[in-house]
């Protein structure tokens, strides 16, 4: 090409349009680039020349070059843009959508944190508060305030871990509370009626471990005293926690049970969620329809008497049932040991 | 306790009762029957009969083989091949036909009786023992019938049997008896019970020419009864009374004895007998023992005693522990021909005392530390020496000695049914109440005032107020057909909830930047505990009888909890990274709260991260392995997610690597910990890796942190730049100094640390930092001039006090 005709690049830039517009592939782009704009490509050459032009006209030129080469990088660009998202399109049209996800990885909630949240959501739902108390206990709260005198056989249901106190004999008989239930005196102690509360917490017996048992555990006591509370109370309200816990439509079942600090006391129980309570049963239920969840009862007048709450006036239920048992039921752990024993594969399932 | 369906019958109706059904109802009513066990199951009217032995003749290759031949009806006998040394001609035999399914002692399963030759000689069905039937363990020789059943009676008919097993709960010892039960069920089925007869002839002798009885704490004995029965001949019991017992898990021993021991299952009242001609000078003292004191027990151990445990003791020295067992000394035996016999009452606490510090739990034991009432006492008495008279044909005298402290309490209890309405949210009337309370052997007085008086039953120790009343008829009107109502009371003011809520959200911050929880237990091993930590051993609290001997401290930290979970993780091979946490009540030393002293419990967090990093995009990229900067990182997570500011100080614990570790404080104070694990303190949980680890007393955090509200900060409406500046640092100086110095300037709204160098061509103690800072005005948005002005206001302050000068 004759430069010295074409200085300013006119020619150059209409025969170059008119051959873009022949161009049907990435392949011939390509081509066309490197003749345009490549080390040898007539634009390169253009500018090159520049130099030699007169000096009047070496100005205009160059900007007329410079614009030149950037209008043409702009429509090849824009060309190669189109090709290439095409291609994709073309030879790769869906993504596998089974491989896995980029993913922060997260870690795990303790399977007791978990069901004691849970059973925590239900009460406070129902106007429940939330109280937390010692685990290292006087006698005098976990058993002789509960109505357990020293000696009573009643001992004999919490089987119990003494507090070595023989260093100090100031210090009265301590333990490793059995039960929540001493929080229910500590709370009458510090408060007037009305109350309505539970305790989650941990406690402790001095028990042989094997599947069903673990000397550690985790229960959670609930109190309501006020005037007027009845065992029509009692049995609605665990029937809607039951509902709220495991499905509105379970049933719950009450029957006579004892516990000193309770009169009348009761042991509920729940028909089974996984049978629906079929007559026949299932293993979750060991055949029988049903599931012990918890004790309760109408609190003892002798312990409202005791905590100097007059039980003319008033009265109220007390509850308490252990959060493992709970977790087991519910995600089908059949050994109540693998709670304590921190196995990471076991707690990393409760993400 | 278990309940043969037989027994019961002998004092209540069951005709067309579902003993599955009432088992049920007596469930729910809290008399817990745990299982249903059917004897003979099994046995088939066809192939199990009675037969009668009429010749035995010897086997012609063995001799200890027999044949007796039996007859099964008039027209039909058998010949077999028998081991057993108890046969003899006339006996009454169960005879189990070819195709009968029995219990295979030697297979130890049950199995289908096949014809088989047994040294030369065809053998087809066979005479049964106890253990072959299923009625108990005795394989010694053939169960013996009552001669006088008919031969060809189906065995079906006259052995099978239902036994309930109850689970009771310690407040009703009155069921751990046949006619407790059958009260129960009474109460249930609305039936009577029917007791048993009892009657004897006594010669004309005097008990005061026999004994003399002194209580000497009556306290600790209410009631104590007592006589001699002469003559008796002691012998194997009858296969009725052997049958009771063993149906109800007791293995007989001979008549006397099995007779107490019946009519302790029989009535729930413990009963013993004593050798009389064994009791020398023929006194017997109920006292306290000194301590020091020794006897032999019956179940062949020497036990030395203590003050107060009670004691039946002759003039010098103890003959039975009181309601717990009694002594060798005074033992019947096969030449015992009188026999003193004891029905008492001991008290309760006393009795769990005693067989608390020797270890020993008895059905004697079990049932006096119940409470049981003293009326029991002399039902089961005369019964006993009933029986006795009728099976060992033994002489009862013509009087008994009663020692009866009588309680002046009153035992009956005033009701008021607006009480039980009040307390149940019901509206029953009287009557309906009446009936249930009579049902179950209560008299009922009402006094022309309208006040209405409860006297529980004889057998009932546990009906006290009026609570109970409610209970007992609660209970059999049945809880489930009671009413339910919402509570409609307004919902009680809650208590200050800052810090649960703040634990939770901690809690939920560390699962949400990866941390996995772990719980652990509550006591360490105080040797481990000693090497990582610097408190004292000797405010350590302790558990006087921990599970494991070598784990017996109440934690005063989380540190060995976690890294024990650390460790026993590795080596359950556990890929890379770890990083747990532990939220946990930690015990500190006694202290004086109101008036009660016990330890300062108090919550703790620990975390710990270790091994490879997992995290990308990090300014740091050139160590592989965890360190302090990870563990600060999820400490400023967990802060910025409470809104918390704190500092950090160097922290020069033995337990930390020397230089790694820092103080957390929060307006100085000192809220936890922060660093790098020495590897010395590592190396006592066999972990060989980097381990850096948090810890926060989480209670003082809130003591001393402003938790307001945070107050927002309004963002400016004009737009910020950057400007990034390399910094030639003297290594003594820390990258919050700077931040500090270049946030100063009023135009900063941030800046950080966004390179780190330490090199050789650096000068020597000199670190290069890079920090980026963000400029930005609330008036105008920032020209290149007011950013170069301010950036050099930074530099000459940070040369001038710090003596940093800029890097190009």
């Amino acid at each position: 090409m004759d430069f010295q005709k074409d200085s300013y690049g006119n020619e150059l830039r209409l025969k170059a349009i008119e051959k873009f517009d022949l161009i049907s592939n990435l392949e011939q782009l390509e081509e066309f680039k490197s003749e345009l704009l490549g080390r040898k490509g007539s634009i390169t050459d253009l500018i090159k020349n520049i130099s030699t032009l007169p000096s009047d006209q070496k100005k205009d030129a160059g900007k007329n070059a410079n614009l030149i080469k950037i209008f043409f990088q702009d429509l090849i660009q824009e060309k190669f843009d189109d090709y290439t998202s095409t291609d994709a399109e073309e030879s790769n049209p869906t993504l596998d959508f089974s491989l896995p996800g980029r993913r922060k990885s997260h870690g795990s909630f303790h399977p007791t944190t978990v069901v004691v949240r849970e059973i925590t959501k239900v009460f406070t739902e129902m106007g429940f508060d939330l109280a937390e108390g010692p685990e290292v206990e006087l006698d005098e709260y976990n058993f002789q305030k509960l109505n357990i005198p020293i000696d009573h056989p009643a001992r004999d249901m919490w089987n119990t871990l003494w507090v070595d106190t023989t260093s100090d004999v100031n210090i009265q008989p301590l333990l490793l509370r059995t039960h929540t239930s001493p929080m229910q005196i500590r709370l009458m102690e510090k408060q007037n009626p009305p109350i309505r509360v539970i305790v989650p917490g941990k406690t402790y017996r001095y028990e042989a471990t094997d599947a069903t048992h673990e000397w550690q555990f985790c229960q959670v006591e609930g109190l309501v005293v006020d005037k007027g509370i009845t065992f029509a109370h009692l049995k609605s309200t665990l029937e809607e926690f039951a509902q709220n816990m495991f499905g509105q439509k379970r049933k719950a079942r009450f029957r006579c049970d004892f516990f000193p600090f309770v009169e009348p006391g009761a042991e509920v129980s729940i028909d089974c969620f996984k049978c629906d309570g079929d007559r026949d049963g299932c293993k979750v239920c060991s055949f029988t329809g049903w599931i012990e969840i918890m004790g309760a009862g109408m609190v003892h007048p002798e312990v409202l008497k005791g905590v100097g709450y007059d039980p003319e006036i008033y009265s109220g239920f007390a509850f308490g049932m252990g959060a493992e048992r709970i977790s087991m039921l519910r995600n089908g752990i059949d050994d109540v040991r693998l709670f304590y024993s921190n196995d990471l594969r076991f707690l990393k399932q409760f993400s | 306790m278990k309940v043969p369906v037989s027994w019961l019958k002998k004092y209540i109706n069951l005709d067309g009762i579902d003993i599955n059904d009432l088992s049920h109802l007596m469930t729910m009513a809290g008399t817990e029957v745990s299982s249903i066990d059917i004897v003979g199951e099994h046995w088939d009217a066809e192939h199990l009969l009675v037969g009668e032995i009429i010749d035995i003749k010897p086997h012609p290759d063995a001799d200890k083989l027999r044949l007796p031949t039996i007859k099964l009806s008039d027209s039909e006998t058998r010949t077999v091949v028998c081991g057993a040394p108890n046969l003899y001609v006339s006996q009454k035999i169960v005879f189990a036909k070819e195709g009968a399914y029995l219990f295979n002692p030697r297979s130890n399963n049950h199995e289908v009786l096949k014809s088989a030759k047994i040294r030369g000689v065809e053998s087809s069905g066979m005479v049964c023992s106890s253990l072959e039937l299923g009625l108990g363990e005795d394989h010694s020789g053939i169960l013996e019938l009552d001669s006088s059943i008919p031969i060809g009676t189906p065995v079906k008919n006259l052995l099978s049997d239902v036994i309930i097993e109850t689970e009771l709960t310690p407040n009703r010892p009155d069921c751990l008896s046949v006619i407790g039960t059958a009260h129960e069920m009474a109460a249930i089925t609305k039936q009577n019970v029917v007791y048993p007869v009892t009657s004897y002839s006594p010669s004309n002798k005097k008990i005061e020419d026999f004994i003399e009885i002194d209580i000497i704490d009556s306290e600790l004995c209410s009631r104590y009864m007592g006589t001699v029965i002469e003559n008796v001949k002691i012998q194997e019991s009858p296969d009725w009374l052997k049958d009771a017992l063993i149906k109800t898990g007791h293995r007989p021993i001979n008549n006397v004895v099995d007779i107490t021991n019946f009519v302790m299952l029989e009535f729930g009242q413990p009963l013993h007998a004593f050798d009389y001609k064994k009791i020398p000078n023929k006194k017997i003292l109920v006292r306290p023992s000194k301590d020091g004191e020794k006897i032999d027990t019956l179940d062949g151990e020497n036990r030395t005693l203590k003050y107060p445990m009670l004691v039946i003791a002759d003039d010098s020295k103890p003959i039975a522990l009181a309601g717990i067992m009694g002594g060798s000394n005074t033992e019947i035996d096969s030449n015992t021909t009188d026999v003193f016999l004891e029905a008492a009452n001991f008290s309760a606490s006393n009795t769990r005392f005693t067989r608390n510090a020797l270890n020993i739990n008895t059905e004697a034991s079990y049932r006096f530390e119940r409470y049981l009432r003293p009326e029991i006492a002399e039902l089961a008495f005369d019964r006993a020496i009933s029986l006795i008279q009728e099976i060992t044909s033994g002489v009862p005298l013509s009087n008994h000695i009663d020692i009866y402290q009588r309680t002046t309490d009153d035992l009956k209890v005033a009701f008021k049914l607006e009480n039980l309405n009040k307390l149940l949210g019901t509206q029953f009337e009287l009557p309906e109440i009446l009936n249930i309370f009579e049902s179950l052997g209560c008299l009922i007085e009402i006094k022309s005032s309208g006040t209405i008086f409860v006297t529980p039953p004889i057998w009932r120790s546990d009906i006290k107020i009026e609570a109970d009343l409610i209970e007992e008829f609660a209970r059999i009107y049945g809880y489930d057909q009671l009413p339910t109502a919402k509570i409609n009371s307004i919902i009680p003011d809650r208590d200050d909830s800052t810090y649960i809520n703040f634990r939770e959200i901690i809690r939920d911050t560390l699962v949400y930047s990866g941390f996995n929880e772990t719980i652990s237990y509550a006591v360490v091993n105080g040797a481990k505990l000693t090497e990582t930590t610097e408190i004292s051993s000797e405010i350590f609290v302790k558990v006087q009888n921990p599970m494991d001997s070598t784990k017996n401290v109440l934690r005063p930290n989380l540190r060995v909890n976690i890294l024990d979970t650390l460790s026993n993780n590795r080596r359950l091979n556990q890929s890379d990274p770890i990083q747990i946490f532990e939220i946990g009540r930690v015990f500190g030393e006694y202290k004086k709260f109101n008036s009660q002293i016990m330890p300062d419990e108090n919550d703790q967090l620990i975390a710990v991260l270790s091994g490879k990093r997992n995290q990308e995009n990090l300014w740091d990229k050139t160590h592989e392995s965890v360190d302090f900067y990870d563990a600060k990182g999820v400490l400023e997570d967990l802060f910025e997610a409470t809104k918390i500011v704190f500092q950090l100080e160097e922290c020069d614990e033995g337990f930390f690597a020397k230089g790694k570790a820092a103080k957390i404080l929060i307006n100085n104070s000192h809220v936890g910990n922060i660093g790098e694990i020495s590897q010395h303190s590592l190396s006592h949980f066999d972990l060989n890796e980097s381990v850096v680890m948090i810890e926060i007393f989480l209670e003082e955090i809130l003591k001393k942190a402003n938790l307001l509200e945070h107050q927002y900060t309004r963002p400016s409406k004009f737009p910020s730049s950057e400007r990034d500046i390399a910094l030639l640092v003297n290594n003594s100086i820390q990258a919050d100094q700077i931040t500090q110095m270049i946030s100063k300037n009023s135009l900063v709204v941030d800046t950080f640390i966004i390179d780190l160098y330490e090199g050789e061509e650096l000068p020597e103690n000199t670190k290069s930092m890079t920090f980026k800072i963000v400029f930005q005005s609330y008036e105008a948005t920032l020209s290149t001039n007011d950013i170069d002005k301010a950036q050099q206001k930074i530099l000459k302050s940070l040369k001038h006090q710090l003596n940093i000068d800029q890097r190009y």
